[in-house]
């Protein structure tokens, strides 16, 4: 693994900072740690699902279509989170971003909007709240933390003032369910969107210039901002992108279940950081893969799922999945330091 | 090809528009930005009590402030028909609700209540999720102020005591009932596993509940295992699924509260088994399967009557010395086919 540091920082010319704006701050990783771990749990659990289908149905169509169909609603604003840790910011708002987001566009799409607009309106709400995360934490200058701790309490109460603590209906034409919450053979339309999703985050991150300024800011942003980087705005970035994540995973969510309730998504914003962690990323920036941050959150639904299917005590689930969880998180970093 | 998977439902339920909150000033300026972007959303508010008393002879009381204290959150959709019933004794008798909501929290709500002794208000309606709450309703009561526990009453030892009456399910009795009930209907049958999922496992609710469960099942030899869901329904229906694939020996579902109730019948359809299903409370989604025949019958705590008698009770103790009577809202109360229909309007506002 080859790791490249920051230059030294020294006076420079705005040529001179411009021309350091475009060199490779990424610090090399392949997620391979978490692709073996992976695949570890995916070989056992198949060969042991094709040899025992009766005592553990993992490649039933069942449990298969319901893992891609609950995996997404964690994945999705798991890249959105993971990008913001690279760059070095928390939100801890999205899970209430997710479910005022998805509100209004329920109630727009219910009060005779077109859906499409409505989601798109959504959208647009939930990138702005991330965007509004961004502002107030670069102007303030206080940690990210904070700010989306107290956003959270906002929009929590915007969410009631708006709509009222009432589960909020969502009934779309047939044409929108088919493409939020649809069946393409086995695979939801969730996952797909996961998945696309996935491929624009890992261009953006791995191969553009924004990913590497992201990655420059996240490991060091007063070195990086010497070196011409753009800071302040590879950071508001990565809230604006946080926060449309929060709100595409709101909808779909919102389009499977066909109902939102304002006090659900609470455990989101833990839960996301928690499946970033796991996939490799550091909670002090600088370091992270978007296979990481995608795995992460499969993991997190499939240690539970293979606990459910092999008949784990349903009491003590939470137990086994913690354990699990740390477990995993302990084992990628005792691989980590190895290569390193 | 492409298939959809998302149930039609119908658009009969509008939202609720009405306060939950206690900062309205900061709240209204957030609203009004909010209003300026989104003009497709209307927004109203409410009155927090009414001053039209309609009770006549012993003390005068209108006016006077309980404080009604809720363990949950605003957002909690299971506590608007509480609020509502309070609200509407809160306008007969002409007493002044204060509503606060501790989210969850023992520390804020001991808090929340020892402020309003402090503020001498004139009674307290509470919900007592454990024993956390025991020496602050005593010295509610050490100063005259009476209290009556309403949803669940965690109170115990001295604190048992400090509280006057219950107004709320009788966990355990209702446990027995719907499982008695799926018994009697053939549904569930000696030596049957039956899966019991829930939102959270050690709540006092869930464990009482899931006792009086128990009792009835194991009259007949059968057994329930329970399964934290958690609250939000998309992940409460993977887990379920994920379960009854682990368990294709289940027989019957028992869901111990509205999420896992509300879900069962997507996950048993996504399992592609046809397993009778019965619980506790009830959605809009809860109903609708009830009048479908996929969920066999639900036990209503009744929430509006909770929050009606609670602030009800205070008032006829303050105004007239009479003493306040726990009262099991769930007595007998059973929601299946026969009785569906009338609950199906009045579900979110009343229900």
């Amino acid at each position: 693994m080859e790791h490249q540091h920051l230059p030294m920082i020294t006076e420079r010319t705005p040529a001179g900072r411009r021309a350091d704006s475009g060199r490779r701050y990424r610090i090399q990783q392949s997620g391979l740690e978490i692709l073996i771990l992976f695949l570890l749990v995916q070989v056992a659990s198949i060969i042991y699902g094709v040899i025992s289908p009766d005592t553990f149905a993992y490649v039933s169509p069942a449990n298969i279509q319901t893992a891609l169909e609950a995996i997404p609603l964690l994945g999705i604003p798991a890249l959105g989170v993971g990008t913001l840790m690279i760059a070095g910011e928390f939100d801890l708002s999205i899970g209430a971003n997710y479910i005022f987001s998805s509100i209004i566009m329920a109630q727009l799409a219910e009060n005779g909007l077109s859906v499409w607009l409505a989601a798109l309106l959504g959208l647009g709400i939930g990138a702005g709240i991330g965007l509004l995360n961004g502002v107030i934490t670069l102007r303030l200058r206080i940690p990210s933390f904070i700010t989306t701790l107290g956003t959270m309490g906002i929009w929590d109460a915007a969410t009631l003032f708006i709509h009222g603590a009432s589960s909020q209906p969502f009934n779309p034409p047939p044409e929108f369910a088919a493409v939020t919450a649809g069946l393409f053979g086995i695979i939801p339309a969730e996952f797909l969107w996961f998945l696309a999703l996935s491929i624009v985050f890992w261009a953006l991150l791995h191969q553009h210039r924004l990913g590497n300024h992201i990655f420059a800011v996240g490991g060091n942003k007063y070195a990086a901002e010497e070196n011409g980087v753009p800071g302040n705005r590879a950071k508001l970035i990565a809230f604006g992108l946080t926060g449309a994540c929060a709100a595409l995973a709101g909808i779909l969510a919102a389009a499977q279940i066909g109902n939102i309730a304002p006090s659900s998504a609470t455990d989101l914003p833990l839960q996301a950081i928690a499946a970033c962690v796991i996939g490799g990323l550091t909670l002090s920036g600088g370091r992270g893969t978007v296979l990481g941050m995608a795995l992460g959150a499969a993991l997190i639904y499939w240690i539970q799922d293979v606990l459910l299917l092999l008949g784990a005590p349903g009491f003590y689930l939470s137990a086994f999945v913690g354990v699990l969880i740390i477990g995993a998180a302990a084992i990628y970093e005792q691989l980590r330091r190895r290569q390193s | 090809m492409c298939q959809c998977r998302v149930r039609l439902k119908e658009a009969w339920l509008r939202p609720l528009w009405y306060p939950v909150y206690q900062h309205r000033t900061m709240l209204s300026c957030v609203g009004a930005l909010l209003a300026l972007l989104l003009t497709a959303c209307s927004t109203t508010g409410g009155s927090s009590g009414s001053s039209s008393a309609s009770l006549s002879g012993g003390k005068a009381i209108s006016g006077k402030t309980i404080l009604f204290e809720i363990q949950s959150t605003p957002s909690d959709s299971f506590f608007v028909p509480v609020v509502n019933g309070a609200r509407a004794a809160a306008a007969i008798t002409g007493l002044k609700l204060e509503i606060e909501y501790a989210s969850n929290d023992d520390t804020t709500e001991v808090n929340q209540v020892r402020s309003a002794i402090a503020r001498r208000v004139a009674a307290i309606a509470v919900t007592i999720p454990d024993s956390a709450l025991n020496q602050t309703v005593c010295e509610a009561r050490a100063q005259g102020i009476p209290v009556v526990a309403f949803n669940i009453n965690g109170a115990s030892g001295e604190g048992a005591r400090c509280v006057q009456a219950f107004i709320g399910q009788d966990f355990v009795q209702s446990g027995m009932l719907i499982a008695q009930r799926m018994i009697d209907d053939g549904l569930i049958k000696p030596g049957d596993h039956v899966f019991c999922p829930v939102e959270s496992p050690t709540q006092v609710y869930a464990v009482e509940r899931y006792a009086g469960v128990v009792q009835a099942l194991k009259a007949i030899g059968a057994s329930c295992e329970e399964l934290g869901t958690g609250v939000d329904y998309a992940p409460a229906r993977a887990k379920m699924v994920s379960y009854l694939l682990g368990h294709p020996n289940t027989s019957a579902i028992i869901a111990l509260g509205h999420t896992p109730l509300d879900q069962a019948p997507a996950a048993t359809e996504q399992v592609h088994r046809k397993i009778p299903i019965g619980g506790f409370d009830i959605t809009p989604d809860i109903l609708q399967a009830i009048k479908s025949g996929v969920i066999t019958a639900t036990v209503d705590q009744q929430p509006y009557q909770q929050g009606f008698y609670a602030v009800m009770e205070l008032a006829l103790y303050l105004k007239y010395g009479l003493a306040p009577s726990s009262i099991n809202t769930s007595n007998g109360a059973l929601i299946d086919k026969s009785n569906v229909d009338q609950v199906l309007s009045l579900a979110g506002t009343y229900r």
